[in-house]
């Protein structure tokens, strides 16, 4: 596999809800860490779940190490829409009393799509960010982004602030936000559980994403597989086999039945990645093991970060 | 005695299996002999297609039962689906309550009134409530099944009529129509002599075009407003109606689960009448104590590479997870009071096989003993 996200500057990370998509957001995040690059971890406020599995306390809108070259953000749309207000107002003192107006509290939660843009936004800036020699600060940003069905309005968001305002300072800051967004900088990485209706639903969004041709989908990572390790799916198999081992009949019976109900879930599961593969073509499908839930979700990521190498350092 | 529900709500965050449990109880009132409806907010065509449908529409689609003789089922009552159109319903409803037609027309042709209606705050769960109580006065079902948006916080759903009214006799919408009386009340009297000022580098800064059509798409929306508020208080007045009850739909992950036990505590504070946990995706238990021992035991004796004991290793990691869920599970009752018991439904292997109408009523009849 080579590397899948060679000069990619932002990665999304969607999939239907409850499949895994901050976990592994914040494996990618390990995994690009731990080969040498500088990764910065996005999530937007209200959620706070990569917050929870890297247990730090970070302040909204604040960017907070995680370790040395590994950081994190969490955006608040108010936060984002209060910088810009700010920045466009120039001076401080008069932004303040804007933003402390009831006026300015009403018409930021009417004003359609502008907290979305902004916050949105905010990753522009955050991409351009350099360090001292003049190299990316952050390298790649991963963004946590919101489940499929939310996920292409997401990053459409310029585009349709776009469609509202034709010109003005808004129409200018959604086209500057529309050009990194919708440029091959830019990646998807859609998270699946190896069943059939999620698997119908990664496909739905990998069209829905083709007819907007950028961002470009780079990898599709099926989660929580089971049939990953099973080479043999005959039961005559394992009964000989144990006929030989158990203690006695029982034993052997409670065993096998195990193996079965195993069996089963195995071969409906291959037959769903065998359908996804069969469907897509030239995107690399990385299908990674069900993994024991540990309390300690820091641990979950880290092995799980160890499964998305392939994706990040290109090695087999 | 419990009274036989005409409406059941099923609220839920998200990947918790919600679309596919409403399905399978509007099956269970199809195979009981009643005229049901499920009303789904499912974006995905995958619904529908696994009952048959090409396309769900805003109005109810009868499913095509006779596939039911496949799996050997009786067909005594009708099952029809429709599909929740947060647009067609708000188009409608701004139709309704213009005072003529050329002003439905303004609001309806304003730039933003479609970004609007579809992203305004709440307006996705308020109008499915809105559909709700119109199917309701228009149709003579014995159920009706709704599936929720998904929602991060299932609250939301509850909470979402008052926010769009709260919304649309905001002071801002007072100001936009009337910025020179009303100014004062909202906050710009700090500034006394200046507001004017503020309003202009708001405006040239975050564009003039904003300010203006805002205006005029809620002057026109402001017209609608007294229709708006007593169709919420009906709205209302049905949800609170012991006709209309609410299950939980949860699947046992640590968020899912606090999230149902943080919606059981303040849903107290809503007249609703909660009929309990519906927990979806279980995993089954693989083993007792004692098979689980005799499987360690053989695999202690096995080589690494033995495709046995990779095997056998596998079917524990997944017991484990099946043991996890039921700690999960007993946490949840334990937060729960005793009559408001959790419901389990383990569907692990239906959730990864092809649905069909079949497999909805294999669910169904899982359910039926919950719902009984």
């Amino acid at each position: 596999m080579k590397e899948t996200f060679s000069g990619k500057r932002v990665l999304f990370v969607t999939g239907k809800g409850g499949v895994g998509k901050s976990m592994l957001s914040a494996a990618l995040g390990i995994s690009f860490h731990r080969a040498g690059h500088r990764p910065l971890l996005v999530e937007f406020f209200p959620d706070r779940r990569l917050e929870h599995i890297f247990k730090i306390k970070a302040e909204p809108y604040q960017e907070t190490g995680i370790e040395k070259g590994f950081t994190y953000i969490n955006i608040s749309p108010s936060d984002a829409l209060a910088e810009y207000i700010r920045r466009q107002l120039v001076l401080d003192v008069i932004s303040k009393f804007v933003i402390n107006t009831k006026f300015y509290r009403h018409f930021s939660n009417t004003a359609p799509g502008l907290k979305e843009l902004v916050a949105v936004g905010k990753l522009y800036d955050l991409e351009k960010k350099r360090d001292d020699e003049g190299a990316y600060l952050y390298d790649p940003i991963i963004v946590d982004s919101p489940q499929l069905g939310k996920f292409v309005p997401f990053i459409r968001t310029p585009q349709s602030v776009m469609n509202m305002f034709r010109i003005g300072p808004v129409r200018k800051e959604a086209e500057k936000v529309n050009s990194l967004i919708l440029s091959d900088r830019c990646s998807v990485v859609i998270v699946s559980t190896p069943d059939e209706m999620a698997i119908t639903e990664a496909l739905e969004a990998k069209r829905e994403l083709a007819a907007m041709s950028r961002p470009a989908l780079g990898a599709i990572i099926v989660n929580m597989a089971v049939s990953g390790t099973i080479s043999i799916t005959d039961t005559g198999y394992y009964r000989t086999r144990l006929n030989t081992i158990a203690e006695n009949q029982a034993a052997q019976e409670a065993i096998l039945g195990a193996v079965e109900v195993f069996i089963t879930y195995a071969n409906i599961e291959k037959k769903a990645v065998r359908g996804l593969n069969d469907a897509i073509k030239g995107i690399p499908v990385l299908t990674l093991p069900f993994m024991e839930m540990d309390e300690d979700e820091l641990s979950v990521a880290d092995s799980l970060s160890f499964s998305v190498d392939p994706l990040v350092t290109g090695a087999p | 005695m419990k009274e036989q529900p005409e409406v059941i709500v099923c609220v839920g965050t998200g990947g918790v299996g919600k679309t596919t449990v409403s399905s399978a109880i509007g099956m269970t009132g199809a195979l009981g002999g009643k005229k049901t409806l499920v009303m789904t907010i499912d974006p995905a065509k995958r619904l529908a297609q696994s009952m048959g449908i090409k396309e769900l529409k805003n109005t109810p689609t009868p499913v095509p039962l006779k596939a039911l003789q496949q799996c050997g089922q009786p067909i005594r009552g009708s099952l029809d689906a429709m599909i929740l159109e947060t647009q067609t319903t708000f188009n409608n409803l701004i139709k309704k309550y213009s005072s003529s037609p050329q002003k439905a027309d303004a609001i309806l042709n304003n730039s933003y009134y479609h970004y609007v209606s579809g992203e305004l705050a709440g307006s996705e769960d308020y109008m499915a409530m809105e559909k709700l109580y119109e199917i309701k006065k228009d149709y003579d079902y014995d159920l009706i099944v709704v599936d929720t948006p998904p929602a991060r916080h299932a609250i939301n759903f509850l909470t979402a009529p008052n926010r769009l009214i709260q919304l649309i006799s905001s002071g801002v919408l007072k100001w936009l129509i009337r910025p020179s009386t009303s100014m004062s009340m909202i906050g710009f009297n700090i500034l006394n002599r200046a507001p004017q000022k503020i309003v202009k580098l708001l405006k040239s800064y975050v564009g003039l075009e904003i300010v203006e059509e805002l205006t005029e798409f809620f002057s026109e929306f402001n017209d609608l407003y007294s229709g708006f508020k007593s169709r919420a208080k009906e709205v209302h007045d049905l949800l609170a109606s012991p006709r209309v009850q609410f299950y939980m739909v949860t699947a046992p992950t640590r968020e899912a689960i606090e999230e149902a036990v943080y919606f059981y505590s303040i849903m107290k504070g809503y007249e609703i009448h909660f009929a309990g946990f519906i927990v979806n995706k279980i995993h089954p238990l693989l083993y007792n104590d004692a098979g689980r021992a005799q499987s360690s035991r053989i695999i202690r004796t096995l080589d690494q590479d033995d495709p046995l004991r990779i095997t056998l290793e596998q079917t524990l990691t997944m017991d484990s997870i099946a043991l996890h869920d039921q700690e999960l599970i007993a946490y949840l009752k334990s937060k729960v009071r005793s009559q408001k018991i959790a419901y389990y439904l383990s569907s692990l292997i239906m959730d990864r096989e092809l649905m069909n109408l079949c497999s909805l009523v294999t669910i169904a009849q899982a359910l039926d003993g919950i719902l009984g």
